[in-house]
């Protein structure tokens, strides 16, 4: 049996705040196998964007451990984490916060090659235009602004430059949400595209279902810090166990699965 | 909030003892001995000594220093000084004067207070009318002539039109006196007249500041989301404007209000200077003139105060009014 | 494509549209902008170029005529003694030229505005820059730093440093040099100025610290210098600019206020605001007298007023918004 490419155990985030804590992460273990992607949904505040900023190192964990590659990058040194860093990389929610206005659309999708000292064959450049393509983007475009784009494309910029370091697995802490309902479906399509062709991990933050259903293999529902029900799609999708799991899916517009709706009707 | 403000005091105290410091410091940096620059003309050798022993100045500098702080609590001895002591809050002796400095400002505060605060309603009123009646219509000629005057208001510089006033009212005109003070208490019509054109030039200066400000600050917030759904809920058009625009637009406001008073206690210098009045300003003015260091000390340690005071009292404000500040 | 063309191969450009560019079209089509600034740089051009001015004119600013001069010491002639020879009269008492005179006093004005804004921004941009990053216990010393300096009433405090600096290095008779008198002005203000120029810098530092952008530098492995220089920096060049263009006209008016106190630029050096001081005690027989020196001083301050505001707008990033 391979090792698991990410291994989260216990993870724990604590916040002190006037009269105590708030426990925004409490206790969560989950597993990604190389090539397939884990979804975490929840509502709102239900610490889903704490774990993401835990994986990528932006927030530190209070407690627990992430093992990533047989190591945990928790404990690891900052000289170590520099160079695991490229590796675990991150598309954010807002395509126009996470883009710097004043820096052509080249430059940032090149900046995770600058920073680490990657140097393709070729030349970044090259590279820089051969992930735009990827994105499905014109890899002309490498010298426009990114106000010069849509949400959707900006999104698929953000996609490339978390690609350029080229990373095993990739946090997306809800990469739909802002965007149009047509594009949604596109920017998702893309993604496993990615997972199909790249074999990268995807780690899948998101409040919607019907996002993660088509992209991840794993599901966990997450609610108040904890998960409170974790399995394989068909399994989520098609057999709830936890109350609360149920009350997500028959929340989704004619999302839920035929048997759900039935069942409710029934009784 | 009791926390807030004892953290916000103290660190507003701790504020005032540099500045008290700083000044103190600074007249040594003069080429020649502060004592004997304190008093060039009423003191012969022997008073100099005197005055030097009175004020801890024969010995180290971190002793005058403190002896001056504590008398400003307690009062201190002052043997070279008329009348021997000087009652806490002792700001000093002016050997210039010849009468405590506390006795200076107690005069010149009155003056600077009359001139400031009436002059502060007046530009609130009138600059809050200006910028408000404008931004209601963004655009419109009333608009583009308040923008007009209220840039042209904050770009004259305020001697000239206090000259300009002073040349239509008081000399072609004959409408106002010869800008004078009388307490209040005395005779209000005189008091108001002897003041009036100060006021209006202070207000002209800071009217327009302030219209242009709350213009800014209105289209700001009109433009903010809460709007677009006060809009859409039907609220009528006058009541979105006046009440939840208002509201959210005022605040920064009534910060540079506070922040503008505080400074302009501490000596509306020119206002005074152009109008002959002698407030705090024109004491501060007078002192260094005459190189009458106690009262320049004393002038400078009370602007700051009002300064620093106007700060808390804003930031107070502001955490009682915005509930993101106290939900911190 | 087109056949036998390489596949990574450029197909055309076109003009950039950096948000820079974009600005500065934004500024160009602003007909506001356009005529203030205009007035700015003729003035900047009339300063630079006084010596010659002086030479065309073919009077020099210390230069009495006190023949033209009636027995009170009033300029004879319309307007304070307005002719062809003396484009806006004499001063009344001394009898100098003042066309002339208000040509050196604008080269007074601004050289003193723009070392002063020049310096405190650069000072100010620096303060803020570091505490807006390093950690949380410098930003609370160089907060109370700037609370103090803040807390300081300007003018008393001017009044007070600039004599005694003077005092300092030049006995009560001695002449003292204008180079001297700028310095100290430009000294003083700066010891102030700064602390406004580090509060705004720090504030846009703060808020732009927390934008996502900045989040996935860190993600990709940027260091601290990569971090500031690159990401941060580019996007405090609009806030720096619009804040030294609102101080400049700030300092104009400042230094005018001092001279009018009696302790910014003393004589003979030509200043605005000494002039002001001096014609008020003329206010009722030469009304020009007070004219001149304070619409040329208020056209100054408003035309930099006006651009300062303009290139705020053209700089507004909300304007940049593109299709979403």
């Amino acid at each position: 049996m391979t090792e698991p490419l990410l291994s989260v155990r216990d993870l724990v985030k604590h916040f002190p705040v006037k009269g105590g804590t708030v426990r925004a992460v409490d206790g969560v273990s989950f597993e990604v196998a190389a090539g397939h992607s884990v979804g975490i949904v929840g509502e709102s505040g239900c610490g889903k964007t704490t774990i993401a900023r835990m994986l990528v190192r932006l927030t530190d964990a209070s407690a627990g451990c992430i093992v990533f590659e047989g190591r945990d990058i928790t404990q690891l040194g900052r000289r170590r984490w520099r160079s695991v860093r490229p590796r675990i990389q991150i598309v954010f929610q807002d395509p126009s916060g996470s883009l710097n206005p004043r820096q052509t659309v080249g430059r940032i999708v090149a900046m995770p090659m600058r920073v680490n000292g990657i140097r393709p064959p070729g030349g970044r450049q090259a590279r820089v235009r051969d992930l735009l393509a990827m994105v499905g983007l014109n890899p002309d475009h490498d010298e426009r602004y990114p106000h010069e784009f849509s949400g959707g494309q900006r999104q698929r910029i953000g996609i490339a430059r978390a690609l350029a370091g080229d990373p095993r697995l990739i946090v997306a802490d809800e990469p739909v949400s802002a965007l149009d309902v047509s594009v949604q479906a596109q920017i998702i399509n893309l993604l496993r595209s990615l997972q199909r062709d790249l074999g990268v991990s995807f780690v899948l933050i998101s409040h919607d279902l019907a996002v993660v259903r088509q992209l991840c293999h794993r599901v966990a529902v997450m609610h108040r810090g904890v998960f409170v029900e974790a399995g394989d799609r068909a399994q989520i999708f098609g057999d709830p166990h936890h109350p609360y799991t149920r009350r997500l899916l028959a929340a989704v517009p004619g999302g839920g699965p035929p048997r759900t709706r039935t069942q409710e009707q029934g009784s | 909030m009791i926390r807030f403000l004892l953290a916000r005091s103290a660190r507003a105290a701790l504020t005032l003892v540099a500045v008290s410091m700083v000044t103190y410091a600074m007249f040594f940096l003069l080429p020649q001995d502060p004592v004997s620059a304190m008093c060039p003309k009423n003191c012969n050798a022997e008073r100099l000594d005197r005055v030097r022993h009175d004020l801890d100045l024969d010995g180290p500098t971190v002793d005058g220093y403190l002896g001056y702080m504590k008398g400003i609590f307690v009062g201190r001895e002052l043997d070279s000084a008329q009348g021997g002591y000087c009652e806490a809050p002792c700001l000093g002796y002016s050997y210039v004067n010849n009468e405590p400095v506390s006795r200076t400002i107690g005069r010149a505060l009155p003056v600077t207070i009359s001139i400031v605060i009436p002059a502060a309603a007046l530009w609130l009123a009138f600059g809050l009318g200006l910028g408000l009646t404008s931004a209601w219509r963004p655009g419109s000629a009333l608009d583009r002539a308040a923008v007009a005057v209220s840039l042209a208001g904050a770009s004259l510089p305020l001697y000239f039109v206090g000259g300009l006033l002073l040349l239509i009212f008081t000399y072609r005109l004959g409408v106002v006196p010869v800008p004078h003070y009388t307490p209040l208490w005395r005779s209000p019509v005189d008091w108001a007249s002897g003041l009036v054109l100060a006021w209006l030039a202070l207000a002209f200066l800071f009217a327009a500041i302030y219209a242009r400000l709350s213009r800014s600050q209105m289209l700001e917030t009109m433009s903010e989301d809460f709007i677009r759904t006060a809009r859409a809920k039907g609220l009528p058009p006058r009541q979105v404007y006046g009440r939840h625009a208002l509201r959210a637009a005022i605040t920064p406001l009534i910060t540079v209000l506070g922040l503008d008073i505080g400074a302009a206690l501490g000596g509306t210098v020119i206002t005074e200077v152009t109008f002959g009045l002698r407030g705090m300003g024109r004491t501060a003015v007078d002192a260094v003139h005459t190189g009458d260091l106690p009262t320049i000390m004393a002038t400078v340690l009370i602007a700051a105060a009002f300064i620093v005071i106007a700060n808390v009292v804003v930031d107070a404000t502001y955490h009682l009014i915005d509930p993101r500040a106290r939900a911190q | 494509m087109k056949p036998g063309e390489h596949p990574r191969a450029r197909t055309g450009t076109r003009p950039s549209r950096s948000p820079g560019r974009l600005a500065w079209r934004r500024l160009r089509a602003d007909r506001t902008a356009l005529i203030t600034g205009g007035i700015m740089v003729a003035l900047i051009a009339v300063a630079l170029a006084a010596p010659l001015i002086e030479m065309l004119y073919g009077i020099g600013p210390s230069e009495q005529f006190q023949a033209e001069l009636d027995d009170f010491g009033m300029p004879i002639g319309p307007a304070g003694g307005v002719s062809g020879q003396h484009w806006l009269g004499l001063e009344p008492g001394l009898g100098r030229d003042i066309f002339i005179r208000l040509v050196y006093g604008l080269r007074t004005s601004l050289v003193v505005a723009f070392a002063a804004a020049v310096v405190t921004t650069a000072v100010g941009v620096l303060v803020g820059l570091l505490t807006g990053f390093l950690g949380r216990w410098t930003d609370g010393v160089i907060g109370a730093v700037i609370d103090f300096a803040l807390a300081m009433p300007f003018l008393i405090v001017a009044l007070t440093v600039v004599p005694t600096l003077t005092q300092r290095f030049y006995g009560p008779r001695d002449a003292v040099p204008a180079s001297f008198q700028v310095f100290s002005l430009v000294l003083v203000f700066a010891v102030f100025g700064w602390a406004i120029a580090a509060r705004l810098v720090r504030g846009q530092v703060l808020s732009i610290r927390s934008r996502e952008f900045v989040d996935a530098a860190r993600v990709s492995g940027a260091g601290l210098g990569h971090i500031l220089g690159r990401e941060i920096a580019p996007n405090l060049i609009a806030p720096i600019l619009v804040s030294f263009s609102l101080a400049l006209p700030a300092y104009i008016a400042a230094e005018a206020g001092l001279s009018f106190l009696g302790i910014g630029i003393l004589e003979p050096t030509p200043d605005f605001g000494r002039m002001i001081d001096r014609s008020l005690g003329y206010l009722q027989t030469d009304p020009a007298y007070v004219l001149f020196p304070g619409l040329l001083l208020f056209v100054m301050v408003l035309a930099f007023n006006m651009f300062g505001d303009a290139l705020r707008d053209a700089l507004d990033p909300r304007a940049e918004a593109g299709p979403r």
